[in-house]
């Protein structure tokens, strides 16, 4: 089953005179285990392309095909077990719950995607082991450095297994170290498990870990030529 | 088996997630106690007056109170009733006893020493047959009853204004009166109640031998409601009150100034809890906006989310009123023991309404904020 399939994706943002058609008839498809490099300046339409693919905006024109479901076709409550399910998110901030302990901010996706207590446990402290965070587990995150605040998003994206992880300029607030520790930590991880990832970058560091690159610009993605 | 299948419970790490921080749950949760000790002390104020006349006009042994027509309550009578009338009452058929109660303002001024510093105040002065007659003290907190003339029972309020105690004196209408005992429950906020004998009551009013009531006492296996169409066909210039109606009456007749100044201090404090209860959670959900729409983004039903607000809200209701009750019982302990003029009367199911009550102001006051979180999208937790 093909984790991600957007089919000729259209979306305007803004209102009246201030609209702009932030995707234009984007096609894409991503197999499992494959990393998608989605490069561009910022402003091109990237983030609003992640957000029609996680169902959290609908598309003007065209279908997101998840994990084998159309979302058009999808009731609310559906899209949103779907999404809790098939889909991890890594932000540009890490975005983590600040009255939450590490190892509970990795838990709450496992529990949202309805994992049973005793697999969610496990799975999480195995993933902050291999992300070298299983002794910051009962920290809160704003006793975390940029870094490994990122690594703990990481987790909480990977825990369920989802189908496809979403990560939006996910080095963006991190020097290049701690940038590249991520961007490798993810790909590896989500390889591992058959995850298929769509990270949107203007990093060009992160071609490295990259098994496909595409190109976004006023809207359109196209192949990197280099790719 | 099961226990190994049981999903993780997403709305309790959804709940500790949106909580309140803890500095500003704390400080609005001492609003709402604040709130709640006004409210409590308000009503426990209330609820000893409402005891003290409950007592007095309630008291065991009286049956039925005869008054002069047009009078229904111990506050407001004027005129009296004769001493013929009296003998002819406690002469009828189902009639044990019939005691007089004259009762008058009289004023009380301190003797000795305390007089340089107390001034004279006035009280609800009660004549009665004493020391055992019907219409005396329903309760002495010390002391005993007056047992001859230029004897007197202080309400143990009116004896802390007056500076005196049991075995002193104080000079009623101008006539000297020994101190000889103290009683509870008969402070009504305004004013306090004496006992003194009947004689000595209608020598310090100038009112002779007449009664502003008569206090009947029932014959055992007698018929409250015929003894008094009894009464009423000799006497048809009275008003007979069934004990539990008079009560009922003068608890209503005190209370009809009592009750608005209740109300609105009630309703300030309720109001105070509202707004800091809406305060509180429209701070938390501001504070906690990106992290309530990483939430959503992630899968939580918005049901979650808006449950978790209303939770945190709740939880500083709940300890809002759990420290205002404490409070208020804590002082209401201490004013008892240490200012006796303020007296009041704790009353459980006073305590449950209001914290019902709170709940409910809490609820309503989370409800506005609790709806705007509809507006929230979780595309904003891609916001940079």
């Amino acid at each position: 089953m093909i984790p991600l399939e957007l089919r000729r994706l259209s979306k305007r943002v803004g209102t009246g005179a201030h609209s702009v058609c932030a995707v234009r008839d984007v096609s894409l498809a991503l197999s499992v285990g494959e990393v998608a490099l989605l490069e561009g300046p910022s402003g091109v339409g990237k983030t609003t392309l992640l957000t029609l693919a996680a169902g959290l905006l609908t598309p003007d024109s065209g279908e997101v095909w998840l994990d084998g479901a159309n979302l058009a076709s999808l009731a609310l409550a559906a899209l949103r077990r779907l999404r809790a399910r098939a889909v991890g998110f890594v932000f540009q901030r890490a975005n983590l719950l600040s009255a939450l302990t590490v190892r509970e901010n990795v838990l709450v996706a496992a529990a949202l995607a309805g994992l049973p207590r005793h697999e969610a446990r496990a799975r999480t402290d195995r993933l902050l082991e291999r992300l070298g965070l299983g002794c910051l587990a009962s920290r809160l995150p704003g006793r975390l450095s940029c870094g490994e605040e990122q690594r703990v998003a990481v987790a909480r994206a990977l825990v369920h297994r989802p189908a496809v992880v979403l990560a939006d300029e996910p080095t963006g607030s991190l020097d290049a170290a701690a940038g590249r520790a991520v961007a490798e930590a993810l790909s590896e991880l989500a390889r591992e498990a058959g995850v298929a990832v769509l990270l949107a970058t203007h990093d060009l560091r992160l071609r490295e870990v990259a098994s496909r690159r595409l190109h976004m610009l006023d809207g359109r993605v196209e192949p990197c030529p280099a790719s | 088996m099961a226990r190994a299948l049981r999903r993780l419970p997403a709305s309790s790490l959804v709940r500790r997630a949106l909580r309140t921080r803890r500095t500003r749950g704390a400080l609005a949760a001492g609003g709402v106690a604040v709130s709640v000790v006004l409210v409590l002390v308000i009503s426990a104020t209330y609820r000893s007056v409402e005891v003290a006349v409950r007592a007095y006009a309630g008291q065991e042994g009286v049956g039925l109170w005869v008054a002069p027509r047009g009078t229904d309550n111990l506050v407001r009578s004027a005129s009296l009733l004769g001493e013929e009338v009296r003998e002819d009452i406690a002469a009828l058929p189902g009639v044990r006893a019939a005691d007089p109660v004259l009762r008058s303002f009289v004023t009380a001024e301190p003797l000795g020493g305390a007089a340089q510093r107390r001034r004279p105040i006035m009280l609800l002065a009660i004549g009665y047959r004493a020391p055992d007659g019907l219409g005396g003290a329903p309760r002495l907190a010390t002391g005993r009853r007056p047992a001859a003339a230029r004897e007197i029972v202080l309400d143990r309020a009116a004896a802390h204004r007056l500076g005196v105690r049991v075995g002193g004196s104080v000079l009623v209408n101008g006539s000297e009166l020994e101190v000889v005992g103290l009683s509870a429950r008969t402070n009504l906020v305004s004013t306090q109640l004496a006992f003194l004998d009947a004689g000595t009551a209608a020598s310090l009013s100038g009112y002779g031998r007449s009664a502003s009531f008569v206090a009947v006492g029932l014959s055992p296996g007698a018929s409250a409601v015929e003894v008094a169409l009894r009464i009423a066909s000799e006497f048809p210039g009275v008003s007979i009150h069934p004990r539990a109606a008079f009560t009922d009456r003068n608890v209503e007749e005190i209370f009809a100034g009592f009750r608005p100044v209740q109300v609105l201090v009630s309703a300030i404090g309720f109001t105070a809890a509202a707004a800091l209860i809406a305060l509180l959670v429209q701070a938390t959900l501001e504070d906690r906006r990106r992290e309530a729409a990483v939430l959503l983004a992630l899968g939580a039903p918005a049901g979650h989310v808006a449950l978790a607000v209303v939770c945190a809200a709740l939880r500083v209701v709940a300890a809002g009123v759990a420290v205002g009750s404490a409070g208020a019982l804590v002082l209401t302990a201490a004013l008892e023991r240490w200012v006796p003029t303020l007296e009041m009367a704790p009353d459980l199911a006073d305590l449950a309404r209001v914290a019902i009550l709170f709940v409910a102001v809490g609820l309503t006051a989370a409800l506005a904020p609790v709806i705007r979180l509809g507006q929230l999208a979780p595309v904003e937790a891609f916001r940079p």
